[in-house]
């Protein structure tokens, strides 16, 4: 790989792009986050990761190379950690203008089509100032794609192997590229394509490989919840919540109208002809994600974000046929304005929206009041208390105050989450007392976190039955509210 | 040449008695590491309480709530009384050195049947099988399986080495055994003997064919089971209690892909495959069986593989090294599971107390402690061959799991003569699933409201046994 000017573009853009935001506050925005860091300090001071996180957490789903990974760059602080992850996009993106040239012979196109990839609203919503196992997941699976269809040459087996390695030891979504590899096959059979026997042997390794480690590391999960285990129950909020908060609009507006248009275009024109290896194997991640976004098996923002990658070369294709048309005409002239006017589109369309999402996410950082307030939590609240948050503040307790709390995201019973979620969004949501109070008395809740995230999620401005002074006192205004249960 | 040829039976001999060392070393890890002095596997208690009651009294299941009078083949009942009265070892010994010996005959036999194939093919079978999740259990937990599927084995030998008489007497044997086994080989014998004329390979694998699948196709129709078949009970690696090993069945597909140009030479056991896989759709315990296939069939592929030219020899080095080392993994991870196979000591000493109840007592629990509650000495609402399971199953899914109303709880129960429920911890997670509802939530309330109806007798960390009284609400 030769660095050329598109590259370094790449580089400045995303960098720049991320880090204007990321560099504005020192924390994270999520709560997810918090759970990782927790984990490196865990690994600094006793070389493994911490075991006893929370009250439910099941730490038998984790895969700690990741977090492994991550201590060499907590050496510098949060903001390591943060140049880590937004480096990880940039080497998914600068595969991916690789891989694009394949689709696309125009190198400008491809650079156009790589950012609507890098600047693709989901993307900014699911890993801007978070700690995310996404980044080096899809950086990981574009390597493997593209290093099995260039097998021939020189070293590149030695990386197929190390990166279908070390993707199978970080998470089990790379159950994922299992299932599309095997997709694959059957499209090539499908299609009569005749299979290298190099490439026959690279994806049955990969597959056996990814079904090894996962079998190695997640036995336990395995064995007591079978293949569902493995899906970490991470679609099971947004069974309820995500899932149903997409609509077509929201879809289209995440994943970025561009990409949308043009990568079908392109999907369709590519598969019209007899389509090579490189569009089936496409495909058949497009089909394999489709299939596992249906089944609910990933979180539909993880999915999305996951299908965009393939679009984003479907879209190189589709942006060619676009100039490919343009050529024919009389506006041919003005040779430059075909990009200028793809740029000015993208400007309007992506840029615009996946910075709104960038706000969005910094908005939601935690800010100094909510440590002071955590941090007073810590000192004054009993060691045994058991506090209420939203699924997505859990890990900000336990980080931040050593406290349980009662949702986490690796409890392993589907069912059992599944009420959890409901039960929680009724405590936060029901205007009636004895129904809060009853919940409150299953969980044997002490506290109850009501933070501004709280509020926009489960869309309540206030807990109305927590003024009944005999039963509840808020020991804490503002930003979160806390409010003590005492009876 | 003649020195030649004695060295290399020597050394066929010494890989021979080099596996047979290694089986029984696997066979014994179970019983030796388990943390408790009664052995794994909740229908052995079945066969260890029958084979006390061959030496005392008349044999009648005078337990079965159900009425039945005995339904289970008393072929393993007897060979454990017959084995502990000559060696006088108790009947638990007794259980395990029964299995050991029958483990140990039949991976001889499957070696034996292994005989024309080559000598490395021959022993990666053996290998396979012998850490295999299904024979392990077949070997270490005392079922009605084990005795007629070693049985099975050496009958097969004997029709492929043409020993008529053996043969027959054999299946005569088998017939004493299990019927249904019996079923299968006679009308296996029945084919053979109208059709066969010379050795033909072919026509012989059309017949195994025809008869494996044959005969529990017609067993069902006129005996229907409610066997569901789910990739959990099938795999051990996903919770199965005795699966086949995933990497076994990866390396099974694999060899399709790979060898699809070399297919002929794998026509055999795949078409074996085929009636061992329906029997699997009415039969659970098929898994016995096919576990001996695969162990071949992966075998053969996993000796193609090494000896086939891949065009990256540090791809197909890795790939037989995972494929191994996950087929070593299932094994392993089946003998540290075994150590903990229900009953547990821990249970054991919870049921004892049942030995404080009335003797004709019904006990209502799930079907899964049936054969405990029998053991001592209580009858059990039902077990896994009362009469109409599925119709009890559904009853008493009603009443743990959907009922909340403990006027409709005891208009069930009214219409039953139970003494008796029985909830272990293992139940309230199964079903349940540590929950508070049904039958577990009127308990709750009914313990915090005292009633004559109900009332709790015993409970400990494993289990908890309520007397109910028949009569009306109170």
């Amino acid at each position: 790989m030769k660095l050329n000017k598109y590259i370094i573009a790449l580089i400045f853009v995303i960098l720049l792009s991320r880090f204007i935001f990321e560099f504005s506050t020192p924390e994270f925005s999520n709560g997810k986050s918090y759970f990782y860091i927790k984990q490196i300090e865990s690994i600094k001071d006793t070389g493994k990761v911490s075991q006893t996180e929370a009250q439910n957490i099941n730490l038998l789903t984790l895969s700690p190379l990741f977090s492994y990974l991550l201590v060499p760059f907590s050496i510098f602080g949060n903001g390591g950690i943060k140049i880590f992850i937004s480096l990880l996009i940039v080497f998914a993106a600068i595969v991916l203008f690789y891989f694009s040239k394949l689709f696309c012979k125009d190198e400008k196109i491809c650079f156009i089509s790589t950012l609507l990839f890098s600047f693709s609203p989901v993307l900014f919503k699911i890993t801007l100032n978070k700690i995310s196992l996404i980044p080096i997941i899809l950086f990981l699976m574009l390597g493997i794609i593209y290093f099995s269809l260039n097998l021939k040459f020189k070293n590149n087996i030695t990386y197929f192997i190390i990166l279908s390695f070390i993707l199978a030891l970080i998470s089990p979504m790379s159950i994922l590229i299992a299932f599309a590899l095997i997709i694959y096959l059957l499209l090539m059979l499908s299609e009569s394509m005749k299979l290298e026997r190099l490439k026959g042997e690279a994806i049955i390794f990969c597959i056996f490989a990814i079904i090894f480690s996962n079998l190695l590391i997640y036995k336990n999960v395995l064995f007591s919840s079978g293949l569902q285990g493995l899906t970490q129950n991470t679609p099971l909020d947004p069974l309820n919540i995500e899932f149903a908060s997409l609509s077509i609009i929201n879809l289209i507006l995440s994943v970025g109208v561009l990409i949308l248009i043009f990568g079908i275009i392109g999907l369709i024109a590519s598969i019209y002809s007899k389509p090579p290896e490189y569009v089936l194997i496409n495909l058949a991640f497009i089909i394999s994600t489709i299939i596992l976004l249906i089944s609910r098996t990933i979180n539909p923002y993880i999915g999305l974000l996951i299908l965009i990658a393939p679009l984003t070369l479907f879209s190189a294709k589709g942006l060619e046929l676009l100039y490919e048309y343009y050529k024919k005409t009389k506006l041919i002239r003005f040779k430059r304005g075909f990009y200028i006017f793809i740029i000015l589109l993208f400007l309007i369309s992506n840029v615009y929206l996946s910075l709104d999402a960038g706000n969005q996410t910094i908005k939601n950082s935690i800010t100094s009041e909510e440590i002071n307030t955590l941090q007073w939590l810590k000192d004054n609240l009993p060691k045994s208390a058991l506090i209420l948050t939203s699924p997505e503040e859990s890990h900000l307790i336990t980080y931040f105050i050593e406290r349980k709390t009662v949702w986490d995201d690796y409890t392993l019973s589907r069912i059992e989450i599944e009420e959890k979620t409901k039960d929680i969004q009724t405590i936060y949501t029901t205007n009636s007392e004895t129904k809060a109070l009853n919940l409150i008395k299953k969980y044997e809740i002490n506290y109850i976190y009501f933070s501004n995230l709280t509020k926009e999620k489960y869309l309540v401005k206030e807990i109305e039955y927590a003024n009944d002074k005999t039963c509840f006192e808020r020991i804490r205004n503002g930003n979160p509210e806390i409010i003590k249960i005492q009876c | 040449m003649e020195t030649q040829k004695s060295s290399k039976s020597s050394a066929k001999l010494i890989t021979y008695l080099a596996l047979v060392l290694f089986c029984l070393v696997i066979l014994l890890l179970p019983n030796i590491l388990r943390n408790s002095e009664y052995p794994p596997g909740e229908e052995a208690y079945y066969h260890y309480r029958f084979a006390k009651m061959l030496g005392a009294e008349k044999i009648s299941d005078n337990l079965s709530y159900s009425g039945r009078d005995n339904f289970m083949p008393l072929s393993t009942p007897y060979l454990l009384y017959i084995l502990n009265k000559t060696f006088n070892i108790g009947l638990f010994n007794a259980g395990r050195i029964f299995l050991l010996i029958l483990g140990l005959i039949s991976f001889t036999f499957f070696y034996l049947i292994l005989e024309k194939f080559e000598y490395n093919i021959k022993s990666l079978s053996s290998l396979i099988l012998i850490i295999s999740p299904p024979f392990i259990y077949l070997y270490t937990v005392l079922t009605r399986f084990a005795l007629p599927i070693t049985l099975l084995l050496i009958i097969i030998y004997l029709f492929i080495k043409n020993k008529k008489n053996l043969f027959i007497i054999l299946n005569i044997l088998l017939a004493l055994v299990d019927i249904y086994f019996a079923l299968i080989c006679i009308t296996g014998f029945l084919l053979v003997s109208l059709f066969y004329k010379k050795a033909d390979t072919k026509k012989t694998l059309i017949l195994l064919v025809l008869e494996l699948a044959l005969v529990p196709i017609l067993w069902n129709f006129f005996a229907p089971t409610n066997s569901v078949i789910q990739l959990r009970t099938l795999i051990f690696d996903f919770g199965a209690t005795y699966g086949l090993s995933l990497f076994a069945i990866l390396t099974v597909f694999s060899s399709i892909f790979f060898f699809w140009k070399k297919k002929k030479e794998f026509y055999i056991p795949y078409f074996l495959l085929i009636p061992g896989l329906i029997l699997l759709i009415f039969e659970h315990w098929a898994i016995f069986l096919l576990s001996f296939i695969i162990a071949f069939i992966s075998a053969y592929a996993i000796i193609l593989m090494i000896n086939d030219k891949w065009e990256s020899y540090l791809i197909k080095n890795l790939t037989i090294w995972i494929l191994i080392c996950g087929i070593i993994f299932s094994g392993a991870s089946f003998i540290t599971h075994s150590f903990n196979l229900e009953p547990t000591q821990a249970t054991v000493n919870s049921f004892s107390y049942l030995n404080e109840l009335n003797n004709d007592s019904i006990i209502l629990s799930s079907k899964d402690n049936g054969y405990l509650i029998n053991y001592f000495g209580k009858k059990n609402f039902y077990d896994d061959f009362s009469f109409g399971v599925e119709k009890k199953d559904n009853l008493v899914n009603d009443i743990f799991l959907s009922s909340k109303n403990l006027e409709d709880i005891l208009t069930y129960l009214n219409n039953t003569n139970l003494d008796y429920i029985l909830i272990t911890t293992e139940m309230k997670r199964q079903i349940w699933n540590n929950e508070e509802k049904g039958l577990i939530f009127v308990l709750n309330i009914l313990q915090k409201n005292p009633n004559d109806n109900f009332k709790r007798i015993y409970k400990d960390e494993n289990i908890e046994i309520w007397r109910y009284n028949k009569g009306e609400i109170q």
